[in-house]
C-alpha cells in the first residue's frame, strides 16, 4: 500500500495505523497516551496530524493509512494543532519542573519545547489533585497527571491487575486506586515508566539524583531465570534505579518489581567489606595474600591429612556464569568431585535421568502458541512475576492454562484449572489420574521451583516425564535462581563433569555433604541461614567441621560464628559476568559499578587460586571464548539418548502430615532479600503460616501449633486455616520464617 | 605641498606637545579620582558579581530545592550538588559546594536558578589561607547569605 507522509512515499501494511508507519520510518510525532504495547484511545489528541482532504487533523494514532493517503506532520495546520493541544495540556500542569524527579526525561517538558508556545493565555487558578500513598514503590504527584491513561491500560491489558482507574469527569477527573490500599501488582513500576509526566515516580530513587547525572549501564537481571535486560542508572558510583531495556525475545519493554528495585540489597549494611581470616578462635582482618595462602592451604591439608572426598564445595546458582566455571574447575581439577549447586533441595534421585541443563522446552516467545499449558509447583504471580505478561498474552490467545499445586494460589492471568494437591497425590496425579488431554494437542508441561523442595521430588518428576511423553507433550523447567542452566551445564554438579560428561567417581550431593560432617566446606556466594534446605542441619555441620571457608557478599551471624576464611566477592553489580537464562540465551554484561577497594571479583579471586595451583590462568574474555566455544560442541539432546534409571523414591503414604515451603516473592535470594524498600510491600508482610481445615479441625481453636519434626518441636502462634489447601498440609514462606528452619518439605507430627 | 608646508610648521612651534601637555596641565589643577583603598572603595553596581551565597526565605527556610540546574548550567563545572528527601518529603541538598578557583563568576547560575537561592554577592575581597579553603560548602554560604541578605534586598531593588 502506498502511503505519502510529507510528500515522500512510504510502503504501508494492512490496517496500521499512522503512528505504526511513522513509528517505522524514523518521523517523529509527539504523544503521550499511545503506547506500542497498550490499546489506542487517542485520548491525548498529541497526535493530531493533516490529512489531505480531510477538513480536521486527525489523531495519528488511531487512524488506520488508507491507498494513496497523503500525511503531513509538519505542515502549519499540523503545527497548530499542535499548540493547541499542547496548550491545553499545560493549563493544569504545575510548573514545578525543578523538583521533579521526571525532570530531563520528561516526554511533557520535550514535547513542549519542540511544538508548545512560549506563553500560556490561561490566567485562572490552576486545579489541584490530592496526592495518594500507593505504596513503598511508586510515589505520587497527581497534580501533574495529564490522563493519559497509560497507567490504566498497563494494569488492564498487561499485568491484568486493574488497581488504578480514571474516576470523575471533566474537571473532577483523576486517577486513582479504587480502594485505598495502594498498588500491590508485582509489575507495578512499568507505570513508573509508562507515565509520561513526573505522575508516578520511583519512590526509593525520589530526589536522590537527576536524570541528566547519571550513567547508564545495561546488564541482566540476576534475580530470576528469565534474565530480563535491564538498564542500571548509576550516580557516582552508585546504582540508583534500574530501568527495563527493550529485549523483544525475553522481557519486551517491561520489567518486574523484584528487578527494579532489588539491587538494593547491593548496599546493604551486612556487606562484607573485609578479607578476614580466624586467628585463636576470633577472626582478624588480613591483606590478600594472606587470605589466599591461608584458603590454599586448608584446601591442601584437607586433601592430604582426610583425603578427597573430605571436602564439600557448594556454590549459589546465582554466581555468574565465569564463577561457576572456575569453581568447578579449580576443584574438579584436583579431583574432588563433591560439588553441588542444588542447595535448596533433599531428593536427588532424580539426578541421573534429568536432561543436560533445566530448559523452558520452548521460547518466551512461543509460549502462546501452545494449546495446553500445565504449570505444576510454580506460582507465576509471585514467582516469576514478569511472565505473567506473557501467559496473559498466551490465554487471551485461547491458550488453556492449568495449575498444579501444593498449595492453592492466585494467578494474575485467566486460568482454566486449578488443582491443589498433597504431595503424595501430587506424584500420583500423573500416575493414575491422568489428566485427559488430546495428543494431538500443543502441550507444555512447565515444572517449577517448588517441586524441588519437596521430599518426593523424584517421584513427582519421574511421573511427569513419563507423562509428558505419553501425551507426546514438551516438558520444561524453570529454576529458583538466575543460573540453575549455567550451573547443571559447567559442572556443578557431583555426577557430571563439564558439558554433562558422565564421571567415574560420582561425588556427595548437598544433602549427603551436610548430614555426612566433612572436615572443609567451600560456600560460594551463599548464606546457611537460608540458602539451604534444612537450615539448621548446616549450622550442625558447620560446628563439626575443621574448616569452612566463604566466599560471600554478606556476613550473617553464622558465617561469623563458624567461618575460617571469609573472602568479600562482588555481587553481580560488581563484576563482570553473564548468565544463560531459561530458554538457553547466553547473555554477557560488564561491571556496572566498582567494588569497595577490599571486595575482590569472584571469578578473580578463583583465578588467583587457580594459577596458585598451576590449573591456568583466565582471563574474562578468555572464559567467555571458552565458554561459548564448548557451548557449540555440545549434545543438547542429551536426555534422549540415555537410558532411564528407575526411581527409588522414599515411600510416602497417605498418613503423614505435610509441611511445604513457597519461595517468598522478594525473599528468593540474597540481594532481593535485602532490599529495604520491597521489604515494605504488602506482599512482604505476609508472615503466616497456612495449615488446612482437616488440622483445624484438629487443632479446635486452640490459638498454639505445637509442631513435632525430626524429634525437634516447635511452637508456633501465627497460622491461618485456608480452606483451599489439601488435606493433612501446613504451608508457609521460606526465609520468611525462621521459626520451622528445620527442613523446607517434610513430615510432621502434630499435637492435638 | 600645503601638507609639507603643515609639518613644517608644527614641528617648527612644537604644537603637538603643547597639546598634550594642556592635557596634563588641566587635569593638574582638576579634584584627582584615584581611590585610597582599602580606606576607600569605588561604587559598585548592582549587578556586581562577587562571592557566592545562598539565600533563605523570610521564614527562615533554606530557599534552595537541589534541582541542579546551576550545577548543570555551570561552564567552569565549579558547583556540586547531592540531594535526598528531607524527613517531611521536601527535596533538599545534603552538599552543596562550589570550587572559588574553577568559578569564572559569570552568574549563569545566579540565572538559572529557579527559586533565587543562590546568588552572587557583592563581595569581592576574600582570601584564604590554605588550598582546600578554596571549597565553599553548604554551610558557609547560608551563612554569608544571612550577612548580606539585606544588602542583596536592596541590590534587587535597584534593579527594579
Amino acid at each position: 500500500m502506498k502511503v505519502f507522509i510529507n510528500n515522500k512515499e512510504y510502503k504501508a501494511r494492512e490496517n496500521e495505523t499512522i503512528i505504526e508507519l511513522a513509528d517505522r520510518n524514523g518521523i517523529k510525532i509527539p504523544r503521550f497516551c499511545y503506547h506500542k504495547h497498550l490499546s489506542v484511545v487517542a485520548s491525548c489528541r498529541m497526535c493530531l496530524v493533516e490529512i489531505e482532504n480531510i477538513e480536521h487533523a486527525q489523531p495519528a494514532c488511531s487512524t488506520p493509512v488508507q491507498e494513496n493517503m497523503k500525511i503531513f506532520t509538519h505542515s502549519n495546520k499540523t503545527k497548530n494543532a499542535q499548540k493547541n493541544t499542547m496548550e491545553f495540556l499545560l493549563i493544569n500542569h504545575p510548573l514545578d519542573c525543578p523538583i521533579c524527579d521526571q525532570g530531563g526525561e520528561c516526554e511533557l517538558q520535550d514535547v513542549s519545547i519542540q511544538h508548545g508556545e512560549s506563553h500560556s493565555n490561561y490566567l485562572e487558578f490552576k486545579r489541584v489533585v490530592i496526592d495518594k500513598d500507593v505504596g513503598p514503590l511508586i510515589s505520587t504527584e497527581m497534580t501533574r497527571c495529564i490522563h493519559c491513561s497509560r497507567c490504566v491500560r498497563f494494569g488492564e491489558e498487561v499485568s491484568n491487575n486493574k488497581e488504578l482507574g480514571l474516576v470523575n469527569r471533566g474537571e473532577h477527573m483523576e486517577i486513582r486506586t479504587f480502594i485505598e490500599e495502594g498498588i500491590s501488582s508485582e509489575l507495578s513500576g512499568n507505570m513508573i515508566d509508562l507515565c509520561p509526566v513526573g505522575a508516578l515516580n520511583n519512590k526509593p530513587y525520589r530526589y536522590r539524583a537527576r536524570t541528566w547525572d547519571l550513567q547508564q549501564h545495561g546488564a541482566i537481571s540476576p534475580h530470576d531465570c528469565i534474565g530480563s535486560n535491564i538498564y542500571y542508572h548509576t550516580y557516582n558510583n552508585e546504582i540508583v534505579r534500574a530501568v527495563p531495556k527493550e529485549n523483544h525475545d525475553i522481557n519486551q519493554t517491561w520489567l518486574s518489581d523484584r528487578d527494579r528495585f532489588g539491587y538494593e540489597g547491593i548496599y546493604s549494611e551486612d556487606r562484607a567489606t573485609k578479607p578476614m581470616i580466624r586467628n585463636n578462635k576470633k577472626l582478624v582482618e588480613c591483606e590478600k595474600e594472606i587470605l589466599l595462602n591461608k584458603t590454599n592451604e586448608i584446601i591442601k591439608s584437607t586433601i592430604n591429612d582426610f583425603g578427597l572426598d573430605q571436602i564439600g564445595c557448594l556454590i549459589s546458582a546465582q554466581s555468574t556464569s565465569e564463577e561457576l566455571f572456575l569453581f568447578q574447575h579449580l576443584f574438579k581439577s584436583m579431583n574432588i568431585q563433591n560439588i553441588d549447586h542444588r542447595t535448596n533441595e533433599c531428593d536427588f534421585n532424580y539426578q541421573e535421568n534429568y536432561p543436560l541443563m533445566p530448559s523452558l522446552g520452548c521460547n518466551i516467545n512461543d509460549l502462546d502458541k501452545f494449546d495446553n499449558i500445565l504449570l505444576v509447583g510454580v506460582n507465576i504471580k509471585t514467582e516469576f512475576p514478569i511472565l505473567t505478561i506473557r501467559f496473559n498474552e498466551a490465554s487471551k490467545n485461547n491458550t488453556k492454562i492449568f495449575s498444579i499445586h501444593f498449595d492453592s494460589l492466585d494467578e494474575d492471568f485467566e486460568l482454566a484449572g486449578k488443582i491443589a494437591l498433597n504431595n503424595s497425590d501430587l506424584s500420583k496425579f500423573f500416575d493414575k489420574k491422568k489428566p485427559a488431554i488430546n495428543t494431538n494437542n500443543k502441550t507444555l508441561i512447565i515444572i517449577g521451583p517448588n517441586i524441588n523442595y519437596l521430599v518426593n521430588q523424584s517421584q513427582i518428576l519421574d511421573s511427569i516425564t513419563k507423562y509428558s511423553k505419553s501425551i507426546n507433550a514438551q516438558q520444561g523447567y524453570l529454576t529458583d535462581f538466575c543460573n540453575s542452566t549455567s550451573a547443571w551445564l559447567f559442572g556443578n554438579i557431583p555426577h557430571r563433569n563439564f558439558g554433562g560428561q558422565p564421571t567415574n567417581k560420582p561425588g556427595l550431593n548437598v544433602s549427603d555433604m551436610i548430614k555426612s560432617g566433612l572436615s572443609t566446606y567451600v560456600f560460594f556466594n551463599l548464606e546457611p541461614e537460608h540458602d539451604f534446605w534444612n537450615a539448621s542441619a548446616v549450622t550442625e555441620a558447620l560446628n563439626k567441621s575443621k574448616y569452612n571457608i566463604f566466599f560471600t557478599s554478606y556476613v550473617t551471624p553464622l558465617i561469623e560464628r563458624y567461618a575460617d576464611v571469609i573472602i568479600p566477592i562482588s555481587t553481580f553489580a560488581e563484576t563482570d559476568g553473564s548468565f544463560i537464562n531459561i530458554e538457553g540465551t547466553y547473555q554477557a554484561y560488564n561491571k556496572i559499578v566498582n567494588p569497595n577497594k577490599n571486595i575482590f571479583e569472584g571469578w578473580s579471586i578463583l583465578n588467583n587460586l587457580i594459577k596458585m595451583n598451576n590449573l591456568g590462568d583466565y582471563n574474562i574474555s578468555s572464559i567467555r571464548s571458552f565458554l561459548l566455544k564448548s557451548l557449540q560442541n555440545i549434545d543438547f539432546n542429551y536426555s534422549k539418548n540415555k537410558k532411564f534409571k528407575n526411581i527409588n523414591s522414599k515411600s510416602i503414604t497417605n498418613n503423614y502430615i505435610y509441611k511445604n515451603t513457597l519461595r517468598h516473592i522478594y525473599a528468593s535470594d540474597q540481594i532481593v532479600r535485602r532490599s529495604k524498600s520491597l521489604n515494605l510491600t504488602e506482599q512482604s508482610h505476609n508472615k503466616f503460616i497456612y495449615i488446612s481445615s482437616d488440622l483445624g479441625q484438629i487443632l479446635n481453636n486452640k490459638d498454639t501449633l505445637e509442631i513435632r519434626e525430626n524429634n525437634k518441636n516447635y511452637k508456633v502462634k501465627n497460622f491461618l486455616i485456608k480452606k483451599e489447601l489439601p488435606i493433612n498440609t501446613i504451608v508457609y514462606t521460606s526465609s520468611f520464617n525462621n521459626t520451622l528452619n528445620e527442613s523446607k518439605s517434610g513430615h510432621i507430627t502434630i499435637k492435638s | 605641498m600645503i601638507n609639507k608646508i603643515s609639518t613644517i610648521f608644527k614641528s617648527l612651534f612644537l604644537l603637538e606637545i603643547l597639546k598634550g601637555l594642556s592635557v596634563t596641565g588641566k587635569k593638574l589643577f582638576k579634584k584627582p579620582i584615584t581611590v585610597q583603598y582599602p580606606d576607600e572603595k569605588t561604587p559598585q553596581s548592582a549587578r556586581f558579581r562577587g562571592l557566592h551565597a545562598l539565600r533563605r526565605y523570610p521564614n527562615g527556610e533554606e530557599r534552595c530545592i537541589g534541582c541542579k540546574l546551576c550545577e548543570a548550567v555551570c561552564p567552569a563545572l565549579a558547583i556540586s550538588i547531592d540531594t535526598e528527601m528531607r524527613t517531611d518529603g521536601t527535596r533538599r541538598t545534603t552538599k552543596y559546594d562550589i570550587d572559588l578557583f574553577k568559578c569564572v563568576y559569570c552568574g549563569f547560575c545566579e540565572e538559572a536558578c529557579p527559586v533565587d537561592a543562590i546568588v552572587e554577592t557583592k563581595i569581592f575581597e576574600f582570601h584564604f589561607e590554605n588550598r582546600n579553603e578554596k571549597i565553599v560548602n553548604k554551610f558557609d554560604l547560608l551563612k554569608i547569605g544571612d550577612i548580606y541578605e539585606q544588602e542583596e534586598l536592596k541590590d534587587r531593588k535597584n534593579l527594579g
